[in-house]
């Protein structure tokens, strides 16, 4: 192994230890460190619950997205189009690594605390670059597991493959995520780059970010409808070839990786190993050139020193003044913005879909023609679903960091700290909940009952997601972090705040649903009922909370 | 102004980093709060404003208890940590705008103090930056004008000269006097045993967690140095 790369293994190695707290598991679970954990306390044996938790819910994830995967690759299986299965496994993981990537190349590779640190090391650019790189490549890989697995899965109980095809499918999962992710790294340094020539290179940077993610998911929902419209025709072997025409324009080294799976196809394997690593490397150098520039740029903020106090200082009460620096902290963060906005910002686009194509062609995207009236009823929660994964609360405790001694210092309420976080969410929710309501309250042309129900089933579902994701927050709080990522991506309370408030929305329904059936008006109102009372609750613990 | 009374804290595992600590700051004292690294000031310092919770002993403020009331404790104290970590994504004017905003300090008020102090700490041209821009000393002087925009009726510092131009050094020292005259109180820790021979008129020592001298810096130097003194009781534990 050349010094190069064992620097940037080591690198990588200190870096997934302080990224994932790797140290706080190994030290936490060891019985040995009995001594260790009696001195470090409740806090931190508090902790392991924290880490419990955080397992709950990466389980619970890899194994819905396994479950869809895999019952992905059996349909298509089951129609006839197995051999179709590598391809669709290929672009399924370019798609989710490509998107994740984009979210993350901000955080991981630019703009991180320990940049100084590393960068006064005896290790050369590349080094670092490339112990960047393999930090997203390794979290890309957890995708791959999860969405190539099981579908190789489904390929294989179809095809009944000889041993080398089971070889292939192995060295697949570790080299398919290495051209999204050098893709994505590329796309993300771009954005970086054209951000900082601007004097407001986070906001720049974080609609650019997310331009680029959402033309990746209206790039997949496209393939998705091409696909439905076969899909009427009962013409399975057409369809077939329709869908892999449409993944091979969209990523053409799906084909090369489906040839592989042919007699003789080793050549192509060979070839897309080949290709995948040498576009790795390439973006690595690429990136490596320009790296120090671009961290630099960023650093480096254009400064003036002109400035005259001339203008009026307008007073605010103190829950204004709370709310307007936590507004500002929500848009000065990239990763905060796309993580936290995504989900309002998707919300409005199916909002704005439905009313413009109305609820037949919605049908279509989703894949559920025919189920007329159910549709209408389906929207409310939909919308309120979608909404709830836009929640800002679940991190914004914690973002305080190495800034909570103000709040704390402060003749502050905690309740008066609460509210300005949780008012920040509803900012971001709320309006596009009414938009929502609104246009597609006339597309349907809904009655009165109807109407209160598209508008108050998101409406009380946002309500709640922000105030569950602040007592999550409250409950599980982490001041020490390197880069905001950690918090809005992997902690916890980011977990738990954004997906669980997803799934007591989605519980909430699913028991109103079973004893009264799909049609019945009162499931919305015990939804609305049920969110109403449990947000109260919440709440009320949320204003007795101290931070 | 302040009163410290048999104020312990016990870190998990029984590590005690303060043992039974009694001292008095009284209106207009500049009281400089002296040890080792470790030796407990920081977390003295960090229970008096309220950052830090404790369980043995007690803190009064003004007459109000740092426990019981800490909102009426917070209102009349302004505290500087020796690493003032500011809103990164707030310009120098909109975050000293937002604490003039949480201590509800007049527009009036709020627009002639900045200006003055801004002026003072020579910062003025730098407030519209953001503060992720500044340097430890722009931040230090960013951080002492916020706390000293509402007037506090207690000023707890620690380690206010750390990072600090001569020039901005002697301004905080002309301002520190100026507070006390109008009856203010100021506590703060330093290392810098100079600064607190010449600055404070009284002094306490803290060595591992543990108060062993205390009162008015003339009376306990006498005609020694606060340097001297110092390296004695250190070496007395």
């Amino acid at each position: 192994m050349t010094n190069k790369s064992f620097q940037s293994l080591l690198l990588f190695k200190l870096q997934m230890i302080n990224q994932y707290r790797l140290n706080n598991f190994k030290l936490l679970r060891d019985p040995r460190n009995k001594a260790m954990l009696d001195k470090l306390g409740a806090k931190e044996n508090f902790e392991t619950k924290k880490n419990n938790l955080v397992m709950l819910n990466i389980i619970v994830i890899v194994v819905l997205f396994s479950l869809f995967s895999f019952s992905t690759g059996y349909s298509l299986g089951h129609l006839g189009l197995a051999d179709l299965i590598p391809a669709y496994a290929a672009a399924s993981c370019a798609i989710a690594s490509l998107a994740f990537t984009l979210l993350k190349t901000n955080g991981y590779l630019f703009g991180f605390r320990d940049y100084d640190l590393l960068m006064s090391l005896p290790v050369p650019i590349s080094s670092v670059v490339a112990s960047r790189f393999l930090l997203v490549y390794f979290t890309n890989l957890v995708f791959s597991f999860f969405l190539v697995l099981p579908m190789a899965a489904a390929h294989i109980i179809f095809v009944k493959p000889g041993v080398i095809i089971y070889l292939f499918w192995l060295i697949g999962i570790f080299t398919t995520p290495l051209i999204p992710t050098a893709i994505g790294v590329l796309l993300g340094s771009i954005v970086m780059a054209v951000a900082t020539r601007s004097r407001h290179t986070k906001t720049v940077s974080s609609i650019l970010a997310i331009l680029l993610i959402m033309a990746t998911l209206v790039l997949s929902m496209f393939s998705g409808e091409l696909a439905v419209d076969l899909e009427e025709s009962g013409d399975f072997a057409g369809m077939g070839t329709f869908i892999y025409d449409q993944i091979c324009s969209l990523y053409p080294l799906a084909d090369m990786f489906n040839k592989s799976f042919k007699s003789g196809g080793f050549i192509y394997f060979l070839l897309f190993i080949g290709l995948s690593i040498a576009v790795y490397l390439i973006m690595l150098l690429l990136i490596s050139t320009k790296y120090k520039a671009i961290n630099t740029a960023l650093a480096g903020q254009i400064k003036r020193t002109d400035f005259e106090l001339n203008q009026r200082l307008l007073s605010a009460s103190p829950l204004k003044a709370l709310y307007r620096k936590e507004w500002k902290r929500f848009l000065s963060c990239t990763v905060y913005l796309t993580n936290a906005g995504i989900g309002a910002l998707m919300t409005l686009m199916f909002g704005l879909a439905l009313a413009i194509l109305g609820p037949d062609q919605a049908e279509a995207y989703l894949g559920v023609e025919g189920i007329g009236d159910t549709m209408n009823r389906l929207i409310p929660y939909l919308l309120a679903i979608m909404l709830s994964i836009s929640c800002t609360s679940c991190s914004s405790l914690s973002l305080e960091g190495k800034n909570l001694w103000i709040i704390k210092s402060c003749p502050l309420s905690p309740r008066t700290i609460f509210d300005s976080k949780i008012l920040v969410n509803l900012t971001l929710t709320v309006p596009v909940a009414v938009i929502c309501g609104l246009l597609i309250s006339i597309r349907l042309k809904a009655g009165l009952a109807d109407t209160f129900i598209i508008f108050m089933i998101p409406l009380t579902s946002t309500i709640f997601a922000a105030v569950w994701g602040m007592y999550i927050n409250i409950k599980m709080p982490r001041y020490e972090w390197e880069s905001e990522i950690q918090i809005v991506k992997q902690s916890a309370a980011s977990m738990i705040g954004m997906l669980g408030s997803a799934g007591i929305i989605l519980v909430l329904t699913l028991i109103a649903f079973i004893p009264f059936g799909l049609h019945s008006v009162i499931i919305p109102i015990i939804t609305i009922i049920g969110l109403c009372t449990a947000t109260a609750i919440l709440y009320q613990k949320v204003c007795r909370s101290e931070i | 102004m302040l009163t410290i009374t048999n104020f312990s804290k016990t870190y998990k595992g029984n590590k005690k980093a303060v043992d039974d600590l009694t001292l008095t700051v009284s209106a207009g004292d500049i009281y400089g709060f002296i040890g080792h690294n470790g030796a407990g000031k920081s977390t003295t310092i960090k229970a008096v404003v309220g950052v830090l919770d404790f369980e043995e002993g007690e803190i009064l403020i003004n007459g109000h208890s740092v426990k019981k009331d800490p909102f009426a404790c917070k209102k009349i104290t302004a505290y500087i940590p020796d690493q003032p970590n500011l809103y990164d994504h707030l310009s120098g004017i909109q975050y000293l705008n937002f604490i003039s905003d949480i201590f509800k300090v007049s527009q009036a008020d709020r627009e002639e103090r900045i200006r003055r102090y801004a002026d003072m700490f020579e910062l003025t041209g730098s407030l519209g930056d953001p503060t992720s821009t500044y340097s430890h000393g722009m931040r230090q002087k960013l951080a002492l004008i916020s706390a000293l925009v509402h007037h506090p009726k207690l000023l707890v510092l620690d380690e206010p000269f750390v990072g600090l131009d001569p020039k901005a050094a002697l301004a905080l020292k002309n301002t520190m006097h100026e507070l006390c005259k109008d009856g203010s109180a100021i506590f703060f820790s330093t290392h810098i045993l100079d600064v607190a021979e010449k600055l404070c008129n009284k002094i306490a020592i803290i060595n591992k967690g543990k108060l062993v001298a205390s009162g008015v810096t003339d009376d306990l130097v006498q005609d020694k140095s606060l340097e001297s003194l110092f390296m004695e009781v250190s070496a007395n534990d």
